[in-house]
């Protein structure tokens, strides 16, 4: 990988700024394409965690193309890695940012190291039919790895503590996961054995339509604050985390808006429940075939909650002729009249930074990214 | 075939009836012989990629081109698949994409497209494909997850004729055997046994 790309975030004077030794920090970084999601958390003086992850136009993961960004080599200072769920826009680049993060420790749902689904994942990625990774051949990379490494993944479960960190003389990182929860564990499980049951049907590629959403939402105690990051964890699975009752105490000032703002990942009662009254919101908008998120119904519902919310960009990139090198490629297209959507694109940033014991956070934009009252669905 | 994209790519003979021209068809690509010459047609870049990608299309012959609506198992099939042409095309491959389906509407599927010649590995681009585009033989094949190869280029037939050509063609993937789920399984026992330790 190459040294820190300027063109990447845009505002590069401002976002070149590392933050100071007491100054915790928050960053979601988003495809500007919609089709991209990555978190960047400082959990240490020198210690820095993943969540998620997808690519930049130079195939290199984002997070690891921020890190270095800011002056942090994130070989060194990597040591904490999350999947929250395996969809291609969420998991791209994870075995890269752990192949070159040895200390890394990976953590995803238990549920994805049940002997069952990595039969599945195994028999579908060990001899690949196709070129493109999937989010399956991504799993089978980073487990391989960990596999050769002899280090298990860290499993989140509801309520578990999976990280934990002193971070600057008595502050403590902690990091929990709050799902997927037991029924959601059972769920999968019962899906995946269906899978497993269609010997002699057509290899296909699984996409994210199919029924496998398990997905870790995490709950980062920093002392004086929390946050909430809601990965892309719809309703039942927020319904489970409100009734249980072990979960982690005390009310997030951040959320992570879960499934990039739709509605069927929208539980008011985790508004009432679990944050401070109009905490601060980011999300990355989704985008694929016909399907945009948040629609403009979600932008208005969540603004209703919070106005201080955010977006990783201003808008979903829309279709448009394609441009090849090739003169001729190019023409052809053109006659046809088939439209392209690039996938990869300049990712947009909101970082969120504030000092352990000051309460104001610091908020800022870069790319594309901006307010939410401005995107426009 | 109503295909926009034939009639603009000046393809004349690309209808489902042209199968009838089986073995005379300068345009057919089904075969192993005509895939290695797909293959060595592309840019080096791609090339050894392609290759290893496709040796097991390769031996069963899968690939089937869109203007290909002969049935598998079917005479037409055999004479297509089995024989080897006597007027086999020489592509000249400017573009190629590998896609697979994500979305279906009713009138058109969207697909994400990994850049085979620029030798890429995951996809870069989105694309909505008009169910008119493929043939009514591809299209009951066309479901989310499925994979096709999309092939922008020159065609050359034995007469000399050089023809602009863009084809997709789905591929009949491999089925879930019991030795995958078995290589699957040994897979998994082997990183289970690595954590343990």
């Amino acid at each position: 990988m190459g040294g820190s790309s300027p063109e990447i975030m845009g505002n590069v004077s401002r976002i070149e700024s590392p933050p100071t030794a007491r100054e915790f920090e928050v960053t979601l970084l988003g495809s500007r394409s919609g089709y991209g999601e990555s978190i960047v958390l400082r959990v240490g003086e020198k210690s820095w965690a993943v969540v998620d992850s997808f690519l930049d136009t130079n195939r290199v993961p984002v997070a690891m193309r921020y890190l270095e960004t800011i002056g942090v080599d994130p070989a060194g200072s990597i040591s904490f890695v999350v999947a929250t769920h395996w969809h291609d826009d969420h998991i791209r680049g994870l075995a890269n940012i752990l192949e070159s993060s040895p200390e890394a420790q990976f953590c995803c749902a238990a549920a994805l190291t049940k002997k069952e689904f990595m039969t599945l994942v195994g028999a579908l990625e060990g001899n690949p039919f196709s070129t493109a990774g999937s989010g399956l051949s991504e799993l089978h990379k980073v487990f391989s790895l960990l596999g050769e490494r002899g280090k298990s993944p860290s499993l989140a479960l509801p309520n578990r503590l999976v990280f934990r960190q002193n971070f600057c003389n008595q502050n403590f990182c902690k990091i929990w996961s709050l799902s997927p929860s037991d029924a959601e564990f059972k769920r999968f499980l019962q899906v995946i054995g269906r899978e497993i049951r269609r010997e002699d049907a057509p290899k296909k590629r699984l996409v994210s339509s199919d029924p496998n959403e398990i997905a870790v939402a995490l709950w980062v105690d920093i002392g004086e604050f929390a946050l909430l990051l809601g990965a892309d964890l719809e309703k039942r699975g927020w319904t489970e985390i409100l009734q249980s009752k072990e979960r982690p105490s005390g009310l997030a000032s951040i959320i992570k808006i879960p499934h990039h703002g739709s509605k069927n990942a929208d539980e008011p009662g985790v508004w009432h429940c679990m944050l401070q009254p109009k905490p601060i919101a980011v999300l990355a908008p989704w985008c694929r075939g016909r399907g945009v998120l948040p629609t403009s119904e979600d932008v208005k519902r969540i603004l209703g909650r919070t106005p201080s919310a955010y977006a990783t960009a201003s808008h979903i990139v829309r279709k448009r002729q394609i441009h090849q090198e090739n003169k001729i490629v190019t023409q052809t297209l053109r006659e046809s009249g088939i439209a392209f959507r690039d996938l990869a694109s300049l990712p947009g940033v909101v970082r969120l930074r504030r000092e352990l014991d000051q309460g104001e956070w610091n908020i800022e934009t870069f790319g594309n990214a901006g307010r939410l009252v401005d995107y426009a669905a | 075939m109503n295909s926009a994209l034939s009639n603009t790519f000046g393809q004349t003979s690309f209808s489902d009836e042209s199968a009838t021209s089986l073995l005379g068809s300068p345009a057919y690509l089904a075969n192993e012989s005509e895939n290695k010459a797909l293959a060595l047609a592309r840019p080096k870049k791609a090339r050894s990629k392609f290759i290893s990608q496709n040796t097991d299309l390769l031996s069963t012959g899968r690939y089937r081109w869109e203007h290909n609506p002969a049935p598998t198992g079917s005479i037409m099939w055999l004479f297509k698949n089995l024989l080897p042409s006597t007027s086999t095309p020489r592509p000249e491959v400017l573009q190629e994409w590998e896609g697979y389906v994500v979305e279906l509407g009713e009138k058109e599927f969207f697909a994400h497209l990994t850049d085979l010649t620029a030798g890429d590995s995951h996809p870069t681009k989105e694309v909505e494909i008009p169910f008119t585009e493929i043939s009514s033989y591809d299209r009951s094949r066309i479901v989310v997850g499925s994979i096709f190869c999309w092939v922008i280029g020159y065609e050359q037939s034995a007469e000399g004729t050089k023809t602009r050509i863009s084809r997709i063609a789905f591929r009949d993937l491999p089925r879930m055997a019991r030795s995958d789920f078995q290589k699957g399984k040994e897979w998994a026992d082997q990183v289970l046994k690595s954590w343990e330790t």
